[in-house]
């Protein structure tokens, strides 16, 4: 094949611009520490990298709401806890009251007690998160409990709003406990209520009281219990997904490195060897086209 | 009869044909770096012989050496595979570089779309855990006016990548007219140069070689050349150049918005190219960034319908219905879509509706909710860009960024291998009619020498004659 001058500077040209061009490529991947700087890298990689980098985008709020909830959740499981209490407290003056023996003055006694301890009952179900009311539905504006001084009636203000929140990739966790929920079927308020005015009352109280105001408590001390365990449930829950957040993130960060960013070893190792061809294609260049035959003739 | 002159007239057309020769090495070499010269040859051959008479011997002796005329050397079927594969090259790098712009516009990271989904998703679920903190509310707004800010950067970023391929365009339709008018004069000059005997138009045919070039990258253009030389081009089904006559193509601007329209001259027809730099931005201008266009108001639509749909369905005040979170008008060449550029977030931080419950209790987050799961519902948009089925706004952003990787690298890879193959196209032509210098240095000894040894003839014939001429019948003097 016939082989002009032209042809040899046009190949070596091209060459050298296809070596450039690969020695370039090579350099942005270093500098950048990126291998993938366009869709056009990799398609199906980079929709993955968008993927990743969408997940970890959202673990941030995910983390957010996760501490919000459990923050409501530990004020009301101290609510709950006090308001356990209270109930035994109100179980031990009952079962003193159901006791015939017991004067009437010295029921009063135990009746004022009992009052005491349904304001404290009802001070705790108001008890709050930064300003908001737990116990409230979502009127967290004023006080949910309202408590009537002269016939001891507690009544409810709130609503029945379940506070739902994300803490995860489809992951929803109730943040509070409402009122109606607090109440329930054994209404605490309306037991102890109940307790105080039968203390009050002239005999045969110990016989009422045992009839109705001690299975009245159980039911209301088993109802607490059963919230009580169902909100530490849900506190425990959160705590195991704030540390699988933890390692999420990590994979997910790992994972981005891995797709997306540069192997530099391999980079390196890569960037010598296209230097070397480079260097080689310019040796050779420089060998073969200086010459002709002009250097021949005398 | 043969005279004796005879002899000196046969060296003086070897003298000159040598030196013709020489000349035209020269002119090889001169030109062994200009762009598409093609190298020429003198083509010698021997005279026809004298007819001896009789009694003077038998055979026939030459009459010297003469030309035919040049040679040009030149192969029309590289040229053709040349042209077509620069057509192709043209084609293909028109869409590398736009695809790879518009991979540079709505590239991932900081700036793009889903980043600012992801932001207003956040700001939504910030504002259902405090629906009553006025600083919720107005992050939710802010997310949601960076959201559109980006789009509607996007949208026009795309339009003005339209714009410059429509300028390019008209551009180079006007560069396609000039040289048609150029084909023309030089067919002409061409025939006309024909027509005498000896010119051989080579300069003006490796001119004309070097438009048809130019064309074939430009537009894809076909050729012909008839039987008197002159060639008919013509881009797909249109004539362009005809013997002396040029169809042009006109261009009509409408004004600063909107793009070019591209007529011929004769026919009126809207002219389409079918291949070459213009064919790619023809087709990038008119369908490949419009596809990406139309994506941005498919998501957007999608968005701003939905979001005003479930706000009306939530409340911010007791017994107040949520306004529209966006303001919008239509697009007037597609009702089904929105205008970007008229987007706006309408609705007043404190009028966002993120209370389920008609009571709008103070901490009822619950349409706030609803609205952060806009972006997860995967049955939101119908028109999906690959495949079929609906899917939800991320995922769609996510197809329509990897269908423009997929097309930029095939891009990228057929524009590669065109280059590849115009290299080697052009490699052959050059192996026809490139100019090695290697070769014009032999025939420059070859022809030196044959013209030296002619002269060393006209010498030995001078002595000769002289002996005739001047010595014979001097008997005794």
């Amino acid at each position: 094949m016939r082989v002009t001058n032209g042809m040899l500077a046009g190949n070596l040209m091209d060459s050298l611009g296809g070596l450039k061009e690969r020695l370039a490529r090579l350099q942005g991947q270093i500098s950048s520490g990126k291998a993938l700087e366009r869709p056009s890298d990799a398609p199906a990689a980079y929709v993955d990298q968008m993927k990743v980098q969408a997940a970890l985008q959202r673990l941030d709020r995910y983390g957010q709401n996760a501490a919000d909830t459990r923050a409501w959740l530990n004020t009301t499981e101290s609510a709950l806890h006090t308001l356990g209490e209270i109930l035994q407290r109100a179980r031990e003056l009952a079962l003193q009251g159901a006791n015939d023996t017991m004067a009437p003055a010295d029921r009063h006694y135990l009746a004022t007690e009992v009052d005491q301890l349904l304001r404290a009952a009802v001070d705790t179900a108001n008890s709050d998160h930064n300003g908001e009311y737990v116990f409230g539905g979502f009127r967290s504006a004023a006080p949910p409990f309202t408590l009537d001084p002269a016939t001891r009636a507690v009544t409810y203000n709130g609503d029945s709003g379940r506070m739902i929140r994300e803490v995860g990739p489809g992951i929803q966790v109730q943040a509070n406990v409402t009122g109606p929920d607090l109440q329930g079927a054994a209404d605490l308020f309306a037991v102890l209520k109940e307790l105080h005015d039968q203390l009050r009352s002239p005999a045969p109280a110990a016989e009422r009281i045992s009839a109705t105001v001690l299975p009245g408590l159980d039911a209301a001390q088993g109802q607490l219990f059963r919230l009580f365990a169902d909100v530490g449930a849900r506190s425990r829950n959160l705590e195991l997904l704030e540390a699988r957040s933890r390692d999420l993130r990590i994979n997910l960060e790992t994972q981005m490195q891995e797709t997306g960013g540069v192997d530099l070893a391999r980079a390196l190792v890569d960037l010598n060897t296209e230097e070397t061809a480079y260097r080689a294609a310019l040796a050779v260049g420089a060998r073969i086209l200086p010459q002709s035959l002009v250097d021949f003739l005398r | 009869m043969r005279t004796q002159f005879s002899g000196l007239e046969m060296m003086r057309r070897a003298l000159f044909a040598n030196q013709r020769a020489l000349d035209l090495v020269g002119q090889n070499i001169s030109n062994a770096n200009t762009r598409g010269y093609s190298r020429q040859d003198l083509s010698l051959y021997a005279a026809p012989p004298f007819h001896t008479p009789l009694g003077q011997g038998v055979g026939q002796i030459g009459a010297g050496v003469t030309d035919a005329g040049l040679v040009r050397y030149r192969e029309e079927f590289f040229d053709r595979q040349f042209r077509q594969r620069s057509a192709d090259l043209g084609f293909a790098g028109t869409w590398e570089r736009v695809l790879t712009q518009m991979e540079e516009v709505l590239g991932a990271g900081e700036g793009d779309m889903a980043h600012a989904m992801n932001q207003l998703w956040a700001s939504l679920q910030g504002l259902a855990v405090r629906p009553d903190q006025a600083d919720a509310r107005q992050a939710v707004r802010q997310a949601a006016e960076a959201l559109v800010t980006r789009a509607q950067s996007l949208f026009s970023d795309l339009q003005r990548l339209q714009r410059s391929l429509d300028d390019d365009l008209a551009l180079k339709a006007d560069r396609i007219n000039q040289i048609a008018g150029q084909i023309a004069g030089l067919n002409q000059e061409i025939l006309r140069a024909s027509g005498q005997p000896g010119e051989a138009p080579n300069a003006l045919l490796d001119k004309r070689d070097l438009l048809l070039d130019e064309l074939a990258r430009l537009a894809g253009a076909q050729w012909q050349t008839a039987s008197n030389g002159q060639v008919i081009v013509s881009i797909g089904s249109t004539v362009l150049v005809m013997g002396n006559d040029v169809n042009r193509i006109q261009v009509a601007k409408p004004g600063s918005a909107g793009l070019s329209s591209f007529t011929w001259e004769k026919g009126g027809l809207a002219v389409t190219f079918p291949g070459g730099e213009l064919g790619g931005a023809q087709q990038a201008r008119d369908s490949g960034v419009p596809e990406f266009m139309r994506h941005l108001q498919t998501l957007m639509t999608a968005l701003v319908t939905r979001f005003n749909a479930v706000q009306a369905g939530g409340y911010h005040a007791p017994g107040a219905s949520g306004p529209p979170f966006f303001a919008f008008a239509p697009d007037a060449a597609d009702p089904a879509l929105v205008d970007i550029a008229s987007v706006r977030v309408s609705v007043d931080p404190s009028q966002i509706a993120a209370a389920a419950g008609a009571a709008a209790a103070p901490l009822d987050g619950e349409n706030a909710r609803a609205l952060a799961a806009i972006f997860d519902d995967e049955t939101l948009i119908t028109d999906p860009v690959t495949g079929s089925g609906p899917v939800g706004l991320l995922t769609f952003n996510r197809a329509v960024m990897g269908r423009l990787g997929l097309l930029a690298e095939r891009q990228r890879t057929a524009r590669d291998v065109a280059a590849l193959q115009q290299k080697q196209a052009e490699n052959m032509r050059q192996t026809v009619s490139g100019v090695s210098l290697d070769e014009e240095m032999t025939k420059m000894i070859q022809f030196q020498h044959a013209y030296a040894a002619a002269s060393r003839m006209v010498t030995a014939m001078d002595e000769a004659l002289d002996m005739i001429v001047n010595r014979m019948g001097l008997v005794g003097r």
